[in-house]
């Protein structure tokens, strides 16, 4: 089974959409406002019409290419590619600063490999073992699973705590639309059939997302043409001695551990691992006053944790049916589609798949530290294109992306739609991420506090008596209780 | 617009929703024996929507008046020009077409989002042709996928 899925990789055609994944992943990594998540987007419906493998190491490649492209304008422009790379910006801007851009890329580049294969490693060696775990979960434990995903709302929601959990809240609600679980009602559908299916999350992200920022580059349009600058660079080998590279492994494997650890937790991404990541090396540092200044530690920390994020956010996706992030929800639906249903029995009844998608990740991680390292001079060209080029043409992708989706006009009214209230989301100060969380974890938990309740004859009771349950919904109260406080000691700051 | 007003609008908003999501689910029954109906989880979101909203509410009323104002640096016109653009997008997406839709919509956006420095009508217009029309060929020959052909059909 595993050497059958190896061979089923192994073919011109996936090895090629592989290379086609990663290509096109780089680039919308690499141009800020354009993610991963996009990318992936993009290219679902049109790997529907493949074979299965062939469609999902597509997305394979997009997503490892995607997260990995971030760090080039992260450190070339100061602008985060993708929000993953967001800690890179604070040690390899100045970096870039002190001339040592070249050399600021090589090693995030090569971190970005170290930090992917080892997470690859760990959901080849950890899934089964927790896919076994798994089968012994009920609706009680996938119930409180859900609740303590949707806790992690809670961190992710910046300044405002409250108008986090309201973004979360609203996003729960959109999930509500069109047929109910269970008893297959219509809700919230206010007698328009195309509403009976419920919003598409694709649908939901390019309007949140892409839409909303070319309305809102419209509004600072006369800012446009501000942040281009033509850059230059130079690098000899990967920019980091042997002696560096020694001295750097605790760090490695720390970071790398962080990044595998936040990708299985549902609900927090990348952003988060390389920001917990890059903070973690700061404050076990003999050097802390260093960090800010352009040192490779920092750049090192938050690369090698983002891209770990990529195994870690696939061991929940593939053994429970859980995407921990927006590129995973997509990447379910990929799998869905071509009849392959994530879950604990996925090793027994889609094993090939499982090691077509393992080995396809290990080729598209080669294919990345490839192609970034050769193909750096032009990834800096394309970051030239002039926003206000650039934009349209992504917008009109995305409407093409939209469209796609199911063949409807609707999809592509709604995502204008989402485009609006994602601006005024904008205006009024509302993180979007809680949203699309909120959205993505609505149904699960709901399904499963009817299942469970219905199973029970309607006593709460079982959330607490079951030990893994409990287990759960005690560290999302515990995770509560800690970002109360937080944002309580935040706020108190922001009135001093 | 102040930090306070913003908030105490966007409480209102959410207040307005919470109860109307509350109203319309209240109608919902159980149908399965044993459920708690398709009611019962948006029931509870709505109410938690109203509850946090009024928490903030109280919070941003409650809340000194700062004066920091919003810088007014934003450009209303290139805004609004924008949202209609994608709105005409949208509308004329089937009617006209992807290729011929796509064309106009190209090189208006384009041209409200530039400046007068790098507004180069010709490079619009040769894009507003080019873009589309290789989009157009790779989804429907590449990936077999159909866009609607409206007007023009090849």
């Amino acid at each position: 089974m595993i050497l059958q899925g190896i061979l089923l990789v192994f073919n011109p055609a996936c090895l090629g959409l592989i290379l086609l994944g990663v290509l096109v992943g780089i680039i919308f990594g690499s141009i800020p406002g354009l993610s991963a998540t996009m990318a992936v987007v993009l290219f679902l419906p049109m790997s529907f019409g493949m074979d299965p493998i062939n469609g999902i190491s597509l997305l394979v490649g997009l997503y490892l290419g995607g997260i990995s492209g971030g760090l080039i304008s992260a450190i070339l422009l100061k602008i985060p590619g993708t929000p993953s790379s967001i800690a890179t910006v604070f040690d390899g801007g100045p970096m870039a600063d002190k001339g040592e851009a070249g050399r600021a890329l090589g090693v995030g580049i090569l971190y970005s490999f170290i930090g992917g294969l080892i997470s690859i490693l760990a959901l080849v060696f950890i899934s089964p073992t927790l896919a076994k775990v798994t089968l012994v979960f009920t609706p009680v434990e996938y119930f409180a699973i859900a609740i303590f995903s949707l806790t992690i709302i809670a961190s992710l929601s910046g300044k405002s705590l409250l108008k986090g959990l309201l973004g979360g809240l609203f996003g729960i609600a959109l999930s509500m639309v069109g047929m109910a679980p269970l008893d297959s009602l219509t809700r919230f559908t206010f007698g328009n059939y195309q509403l009976f299916s419920g919003f598409d999350i694709v649908v939901i992200l390019i309007g949140m997302f892409a839409v909303t920022d070319i309305m809102q580059a419209g509004f600072e349009r006369k800012h446009l043409a501000d942040r281009m600058r033509k850059t230059t660079f130079e690098l000899k080998g990967f920019g980091i001695t042997l002696k560096e590279f020694r001295g750097q492994i605790v760090n490695m494997v720390r970071s790398a551990l962080i990044g595998i650890g936040i990708g299985i937790l549902p609900g927090i991404g990348g952003s988060t691992a390389g920001l917990l990541a890059y903070t973690a090396e700061k404050n076990s540092s003999k050097h802390p006053e260093k960090f800010g200044t352009g040192i490779i530690d920092g750049v090192i920390a938050s690369e090698t944790a983002n891209n770990a994020v990529i195994g870690g956010s696939l061991i929940p996706l593939l053994t429970m049916g859980i995407p921990g992030n927006t590129v995973t929800a997509v990447f379910l639906g990929g799998l869905i589609i071509h009849g392959i249903s994530p879950g604990p029995l996925i090793f027994m009844k889609s094993g090939n798949i499982m090691y077509g998608i393992f080995t396809a990740l290990v080729v598209a991680n080669v294919f990345m530290i490839v192609f970034e390292y050769l193909g750096l001079k032009w990834f800096v060209k394309l970051l030239d294109v002039p926003k206000h080029i650039l934009l349209p043409i992504i917008m009109v992708l995305c409407v093409v992306g939209a469209f796609s989706t199911s063949n409807r006009i609707f999809d592509v009214w709604s995502v204008f739609a989402f485009g609006l209230v994602g601006l005024l989301f904008k205006k009024i100060k509302i993180p979007s991420t809680p949203l699309i969380i909120g959205f993505i974890l609505g149904s699960m938990t709901e399904v499963n506090l009817r299942r469970a309740l219905m199973a029970s004859d309607g006593n709460w009771a079982v959330f607490f008596t079951r030990p893994i349950s409990l287990g759960f919904l005690a560290v999302a109260l515990i995770s509560v209780v800690m970002t109360l406080r937080k944002s309580a000691a935040a706020l108190k700051e922001e009135e001093a | 617009m102040d930090n306070r007003w913003r908030d105490i609008i966007c409480a209102v908003l959410f207040i307005a929703f919470g109860v109307f999501m509350f109203v319309v689910s209240t109608g919902i029954d159980p149908i399965v024996a044993n459920d708690v109906g398709s009611g019962f989880v948006p029931r509870i979101i709505a109410g938690a929507i109203v509850a946090l909203a009024v928490v903030l509410l109280v919070l941003s009323v409650l809340k000194k008046r700062v004066a920091r104002t919003e810088k007014a640096d934003e450009d209303l016109k290139g805004g609004v020009f924008t949202v209609l653009a994608l709105a005409a997008y949208v509308f004329l997406f089937d009617r006209l077409g992807f290729l011929v839709s796509t064309a106009l919509y190209l090189f208006v956006q384009m041209t409200i989002l530039s400046n007068r420095e790098n507004r180069k009508f010709k490079l619009f217009a040769v894009l507003a042709l080019v873009v589309p029309a290789l989009i157009y060929l790779i989804f429907t020959n590449l990936f077999d996928m159909a866009l609607p052909a409206g007007i023009i059909r090849f």
